[in-house]
């Protein structure tokens, strides 16, 4: 199909008889005098009658519930992706806190204690990720038993 | 709320409305429209049933996916048929299957002109084989030309909607069912005059 050019006379005619053929075996009607015509609508007659395949009754049906099973799929995959980004942000930004913060509050802290006391900066820091610990690991086993 | 009455470009906005909004039963509706026409273009691209059935179904959840992006710039008859072509041509591709026979551009006026006007309609008809004869001629055609005839006679899309759905020009459609169906009454006077 490197090129197009329109129909000569000839070949109108024969589109011609072809379409009129098409449109006489879309209606039904009776025969035709032109022979063109009736050849063309044993062909037409033949291409609207092709070996098809039968289409599943259930068709729309199962396709419609693997499309709802899909969509389900996709949007518990986004929750867990955004979900999972959240917890990665929080614990980035715990660390960058904690990087950044940490000598100047634990002095504070350690300076705020009672003369005497037995709790220092490394106690504090301690029971800070022992809670931490705590918080992850039913967390994690929250997530576990979810999935 | 009635939705789903196929064809009209209202009907289809209410249908696609109801599917981006999850209404029960809408995409089951969308579906049972337009199922017929997805089903005939890939069946007559890639003609095996399991093939058929797996491409259809993989066609309407694309649809289902990117239904979002339908911007009614055509019918969505078009729009859907338009992604079972093209889901049934990359199988055919993938298979190194041509989806059409190279040819040509002259071959028209050939064909024509190796048809004889004299015919003997009663003596063709009488043959009850000559219809199956005529089918077998059909399924040996390039699978694109295949799917263009069945669409046009079988499923009455109109030769813009064809070229829309292909991705060809309304030239190349027309000129496409003219060589093939002026093939198929050279192969028919050729049958009929080896029959008497």
């Amino acid at each position: 199909m490197s090129k197009k050019r329109d129909f000569d006379e000839r070949e109108q005619r024969e589109w011609d008889a072809q379409e009129s053929a098409l449109r006489a075996e879309r209606s039904g009607r009776g025969g035709d005098d032109d022979p063109t015509v009736a050849q063309y609508r044993l062909i037409a007659r033949a291409l609207r009658t092709p070996p098809l395949d039968p289409l599943p009754s259930d068709f729309a049906l199962h396709v419609a519930a693997r499309a709802g099973q899909q969509a389900t799929v996709a949007d518990e995959g986004i929750e867990r992706w955004i979900e999972r980004g959240l917890a990665v942000l929080l614990l980035l930004v715990g660390a960058v806190a904690l990087r950044v913060y940490s000598g100047e509050v634990f002095s504070e802290i350690s300076f705020a204690l009672p003369e005497g006391s037995n709790f220092g900066v490394q106690t504090v820091v301690s029971w800070s990720l022992a809670v931490a610990l705590c918080v992850g690991l039913s967390s994690a086993f929250a997530f576990a038993r979810k999935h | 709320m009635q939705i789903g009455e196929p064809g009209g470009i209202d009907a289809d906005r209410v249908l696609v409305a109801a599917v981006l909004a999850g209404t029960p039963g809408a995409f089951e509706t969308l579906v049972s429209n337009y199922q017929r026409l997805c089903w005939h273009i890939i069946n007559r691209m890639v003609r095996h049933p399991d093939d058929t059935r797996d491409l259809c179904q993989d066609t309407f959840l694309r649809v289902h996916r990117y239904l979002h992006q339908y911007r009614f710039e055509s019918a969505l008859k078009s729009w859907i048929g338009q992604v079972a072509y093209s889901v049934a041509r990359r199988h055919l591709e993938r298979k190194r299957i041509p989806i059409l026979e190279d040819s040509g551009d002259e071959e028209g006026l050939s064909v024509v002109d190796q048809v004889p006007d004299e015919f003997d309609l009663e003596a063709a008809s009488a043959d009850a084989q000559l219809g199956a004869v005529l089918r077998a001629e059909i399924e040996a055609l390039p699978p694109l030309q295949r799917t263009v005839l069945t669409m046009y006679h079988l499923d009455e899309v109109p030769i813009a909607e064809i070229a829309k759905i292909t991705g060809l020009s309304a030239g190349a459609i027309k000129t496409h069912l003219f060589r093939c169906r002026a093939r198929l009454r050279g192969r028919l006077t050729t049958l009929v005059g080896a029959m008497e």
